[in-house]
């Protein structure tokens, strides 16, 4: 199968991108920006995309790279270890509950990008550990360490009970 | 399957699990109320997620706002291949002028000063040919005499017959810039000889010298104190 034109990228991915960039960057405007720097650098590295069933991940590394790279000298991330996250709350399975987008917004920005980006990928549906751990360039039980010490502190902090409001420590990458 | 496992199995979606660990998961969240709560709990808290993960307004025109920023680009990119086209093609031009020039440059013919020098004697030794073969038409011997040097044809002038008493005598003249040196040739039989020294003549003072070889008479009339101008250097004696 041959490369896809960049233009029919746009059309099958561009939300999923968007989608993707809102949460890595917290930021509507910065994630508009994002996007369209990806599909900038897909139009001048189309021909490195040998199957067109991998578009999806590829464009989602695309965008985490640049993301990464106009963050660079952001070091600015708070550091909290990771041992610090407790187990996460048992939360009544009667269904209903909802988590307000905003809200769990402002956890993930919390969250070092290095748990941030496995934690929206598993979300995201479409990634299996293995792609996760390509689009990282991580051993996959790294991948899966860090995936559930993120899962454990998002559940601490978007299902916090009176008796949990202590366990919603980030974890880092350091941990 | 114990518990602590069947929680460590949980992490993993169903379809990333080997078949023999999905079916022994399956039997054991049948068969344990702990576990099963625990796995109908992180579905929920997952499914949850994943919904507020995927609740993202996606800006009206973002779609065609990213067609035109690729349309940009890529006329872009096209006006920066033909201009880098056009940029090659003036270099590879300018490279042929240069190199043509540069052709043209290093073949023209050089020009040593001793060649330079050689062709000047050789239009000396022309000239005093010519006036060589002209004297020997006119009947005379070829060569003016040596006074101790020869006669310094850098300085000819002209040659020809000039009226004088009836006849015409052949001369030839020399010109060094400031002074001038006439070498008239007469046959001895001819003339009575004229005296030598200086002579004002219409003005100008001319120093008159006679020589008289083979039975001709030269009559050397020149301005400058001396002949030395017009001899080159005698020739060294054997």
């Amino acid at each position: 199968m041959g490369s896809p034109s960049v233009r029919e990228l746009i059309d099958s991915h561009y939300e999923s991108l968007y989608r993707y960039a809102v949460r890595l960057s917290g930021s509507s405007a910065d994630a508009e920006d994002l996007t369209q720097e990806t599909f900038g650098k897909a139009l001048t590295r189309i021909a490195q995309l040998r199957d067109a069933d991998r578009a999806k991940p590829w464009l989602f590394r695309i965008l985490r790279n640049e993301y990464l790279h106009r963050k660079r000298d952001d070091r600015r991330a708070k550091v909290v270890p990771l041992d610090s996250v407790g187990e996460p709350p048992e939360v009544p399975v009667d269904g209903g509950f909802e988590i307000d987008p905003q809200e769990l917004q402002a956890a993930l920005t919390e969250l070092d990008e290095t748990f941030r980006t496995p934690l929206i990928l598993f979300y995201f549906e479409d990634f299996s550990y293995r792609d996760i751990a390509d689009q990282m360039e991580l051993p996959i039980g790294t991948v899966m360490s860090r995936l559930a010490r993120a899962k454990a502190y998002l559940r601490a902090k978007l299902f916090r009970t009176p008796d949990a409001s202590t366990n919603g420590r980030r974890p880092t990458e350091g941990d | 399957m114990n518990c602590h496992l069947s929680r460590l199995l949980l992490t993993f979606r169903p379809d990333e699990l080997a078949g023999d660990d999905r079916a022994a998961l399956s039997a054991h969240l049948q068969t344990c109320p702990t576990c099963s709560a625990a796995a109908k709990n992180g579905a929920a808290t997952d499914a949850a997620i994943r919904t507020a993960m995927l609740a993202v307004p996606v800006p009206d025109g973002l779609k065609a706002k990213l067609h035109s920023a690729v349309s940009a680009t890529q006329s872009a990119s096209r006006w920066r291949k033909a201009r880098r086209v056009a940029s090659v093609a003036l270099a590879a031009s300018a490279l042929i002028v240069a190199v043509g020039f540069g052709w043209w440059f290093f073949s023209r013919p050089s020009l040593s000063s001793d060649e330079m020098i050689v062709l000047l004697d050789q239009q000396q030794l022309m000239k005093e040919q010519a006036v060589g073969d002209w004297l020997v038409s006119e009947k005379l011997p070829a060569e003016l005499p040596e006074l101790p040097g020869r006669f310094e044809y850098g300085y000819y002038a002209f040659h020809g017959t000039q009226p004088l008493k009836g006849m015409k005598v052949p001369s030839v003249v020399f010109h060094n810039g400031q002074h001038q040196c006439r070498v008239y040739i007469i046959r001895e039989h001819m003339v009575q000889t004229p005296e030598g020294g200086w002579k004002d003549v219409f003005g100008s003072e001319f120093n008159i010298k006679v020589i008289k070889k083979d039975g001709v008479v030269y009559v050397i009339a020149y301005t400058s104190p001396t002949l030395d101008p017009f001899l080159q250097p005698a020739r060294p004696v054997a």
